[in-house]
């Protein structure tokens, strides 16, 4: 389990072994109840073809999306399997999306029109070679790691000998994608029963989700607070 | 005005500025829109700018009258980006803000609005308990009177209500203008240095004064505010024009109200050699001088001010920080469909007026620190929001001209410049 954005930035080098530029984002199916990333846009630092076709001039920072099949991610390290000039020209296709840009800060909102929150991220793990999205982040951690705050993150988590949660939805209540408003709509009305937590150190590892915790309710609403507060300890056992 | 156009326009054998007819119904369309720009500008002199104004005027007299007239320029210029970005997205400045930039940007700016505005809010407070002591009601009971009737007006009525009342409350703003005659001041000198810049560079004093006008006039709060009320009042494009009046009126309205603070303290306080740091003491100070009905009446739009500040002020933090995070927000909503909205905005008017109320804090020393952060926060906003304004995937064909480019950047880089002046010489004075 990992945060898009933290594989975001990472660098991606030609089959040679040579740095070719880093990864700017990435592109998944949306209609899919894990979507497994579909390809990857790469910043290049400098590119002398696009579409197998010899540029005139050397193209300098310029995007372009390859194909998962053209890319291998291994020990944390993207690599190209064919050389630049083989590479295709590529399009989104009509249901495909881009984690960091169109989905990573979007609204969430129930079918009964209730906004969760935004995105702080998304959550990716590797499953037999491939990326695949988690859910969305929409907890305190995500936020944090965003924030630059993560040493004092880790020193609390050491400190206190238990991790923190985060609070995930997972992609499989995710109904549909608007890019114009910039809003997920969930497929469930006005409480989700349960949300898939993951913790601190789970967030470092790109290893698929271990043991995951279910809780209720995900949308923690003030009273709710209260009324489980109560809850709780109105079942303390009397003495 | 027109007849001169006419006649030039028959000199010269074409037509130079053409006057578009209005149309009754279109006068109607614009009071049907107005409010945000409105309020904004008019909430715009609030304790803490009452204070600034009348600090200029008894120190300074009617020197610094010229800067008011460039502050209504770069305010106008500025809040017309909002109302546009706000009419055109249909969302607040600070869901742009989060959208296009990502958390970290917008989670920063947010918290230091959220602070700046905390003490402003306790600045407000501490204005209406000012302005109630010089009709002899005590703190005690004007602090709760007031947090009950603020809070009471943002939690049981809709946007337009809400709305209707702030507007209300914006007449009686006219106190002031009220107040500025009562003071017999001097016209002819108050509207040639209104026009006529003049300025000692060599005296701090003054440049820090003329700079703090500027810095109290454009404030962060204000960006976020207008743009999250265009959002909320549901104006589209097709009713932008009228929004845009309103936000030039608002502009201007801000300052004709300061024209009149800095004129009556001008013809009173400075004339008797008397400087004041809060505006609670500048009502006071007038009344020996001007009159128990002139400082009266600065009393009364003290508490005007602040009554109406302590609303808005909340609001926009409330708006800003809901927006930022993706929480429902809206005055029109009730408190079960935006429970954090709300419980930001009570929380900020409890804390606000319940701080006045016990604690000995150091209202002065809050509010220069208050200030500080609105400085530095806002040349960050106005870069943020001209990239915002600027980018065609949000703003579509309605992005800045070229013209407004220049006018825009030219404004937003001489705030920048200024503030951070402001805050440098904040500093080096503490």
């Amino acid at each position: 389990m990992r945060f898009s954005e933290k594989l975001v930035g990472m660098k991606v080098y030609s089959h040679k072994g040579e740095l070719v530029g880093s990864v700017a984002d990435f592109v998944i199916s949306k209609d899919k109840t894990h979507p497994a990333v579909n390809a990857v846009v790469v910043l290049f630092n400098e590119v002398n073809y696009i579409g197998k076709t010899p540029l005139l001039e050397n193209a300098r920072k310029i995007k372009l999306i390859v194909p998962w099949q053209e890319i291998k991610f291994q020990n944390d390290k993207f690599t190209l399997t064919q050389g630049e000039d083989q590479l295709e020209t590529n399009y989104l296709g009509k249901s495909e999306i881009l984690v960091s840009k169109d989905i990573v800060d979007s609204v969430i909102n129930t079918t009964a029109g209730v906004s969760i929150g935004r995105v702080n991220d998304v959550v990716i793990f590797e499953q037999n070679g491939r990326l695949e999205v988690f859910g969305l982040s929409v907890g305190i951690i995500g936020i944090v790691a965003k924030l630059g705050l993560e040493i004092p993150m880790e020193i609390i988590d050491r400190g206190l000998g238990k991790s923190f949660a985060e609070t995930v939805i997972s992609w499989k209540y995710v109904k549909d994608y608007k890019p114009n408003k910039g809003s997920i709509e969930l497929n469930v009305g006005e409480k989700i029963s349960t949300a898939d937590q993951i913790d601190w150190i789970e967030s470092k590892s790109i290893l698929p989700p271990k043991n995951q915790k279910k809780r209720d309710p995900l949308i923690i609403l003030p009273w709710n607070l209260v009324r489980d507060v109560f809850r709780k300890s109105n079942k303390k056992p009397r003495h | 005005m027109r007849f001169f156009f006419t006649r030039f326009r028959a000199q010269n054998g074409r037509k130079l500025i053409s006057f578009p007819r209005l149309h009754w119904w279109q006068l109607g369309l614009f009071f049907v829109v107005m409010g945000p720009g409105i309020i904004t500008g008019v909430v715009d002199n609030d304790i803490g700018g009452i204070a600034t104004y009348s600090s200029a005027g008894a120190s300074y007299g009617y020197q610094l009258l010229w800067v008011l007239l460039l502050s209504t320029i770069a305010l106008a210029i500025i809040q017309e980006m909002n109302a546009r970005m706000g009419a055109v997205t249909g969302k607040g400045l600070a869901a742009l803000i989060r959208e296009s930039f990502g958390i970290r940007i917008a989670f920063y700016s947010l918290i230091a609005l959220l602070i700046a505005n905390v003490g402003n809010i306790m600045a407000e407070f501490a204005g209406i308990a000012a302005g109630g002591e010089i009709f002899g009601i005590p703190r005690i009971v004007s602090i709760p009177i007031a947090i009950l009737l603020v809070t009471y007006i943002a939690l049981y009525s809709n946007y337009h209500k809400v709305e209707r009342i702030l507007l209300i409350f914006c007449l009686f703003y006219l106190a002031y203008v009220f107040a500025g005659f009562l003071a017999k001041p001097d016209w002819a000198l108050a509207l040639n240095n209104s026009i006529k810049p003049t300025m000692d560079l060599k005296d701090v004093g003054l440049v820090t004064m003329a700079i703090t006008i500027i810095g109290t006039t454009i404030a962060p709060w204000m960006q976020f505010y207008q743009q999250a009320a265009v959002a909320e009042k549901k104006i589209l494009l097709k009713d932008y024009q009228y929004e845009k009046w309103d936000t030039y009126v608002g502009s201007f309205l801000t300052n004709f109200v300061a024209f009149f603070i800095v004129v009556a303290t001008a013809a009173t306080l400075y004339k008797n050699g008397i400087l004041v740091e809060t505006a609670g003491d500048a009502a006071k100070a007038l009344i020996p001088i001007a009159g128990r009905f002139a400082g009266s009446l600065f009393a009364f739009g003290l508490i005007n001010a602040g009554l109406m500040s302590a609303i808005v002020l909340p609001a926009s933090t409330a708006y800003s920080l809901s927006e930022g995070f993706g929480w429902d927000a809206g005055i029109d909503k009730k408190f079960k469909e935006a429970p954090r909205f709300y419980i930001i905005l009570v929380t900020l008017i409890v804390f606000g007026g319940l701080s006045i109320l016990w604690s000995k804090i150091d209202l002065i020393k809050i509010m220069i620190w208050s200030q500080t952060i609105n400085g530095i926060l806002l040349p960050l906003i106005l870069i943020l929001m001209l990239i915002i304004v600027n980018n065609k995937s949000i703003m579509g064909k309605h992005t800045n001209t070229k013209f407004q480019n220049i006018i825009t950047i030219a404004t937003a880089g001489g705030v920048i410049i200024l503030t951070a002046a402001l805050v440098i010489f904040t500093i080096i004075g503490k």
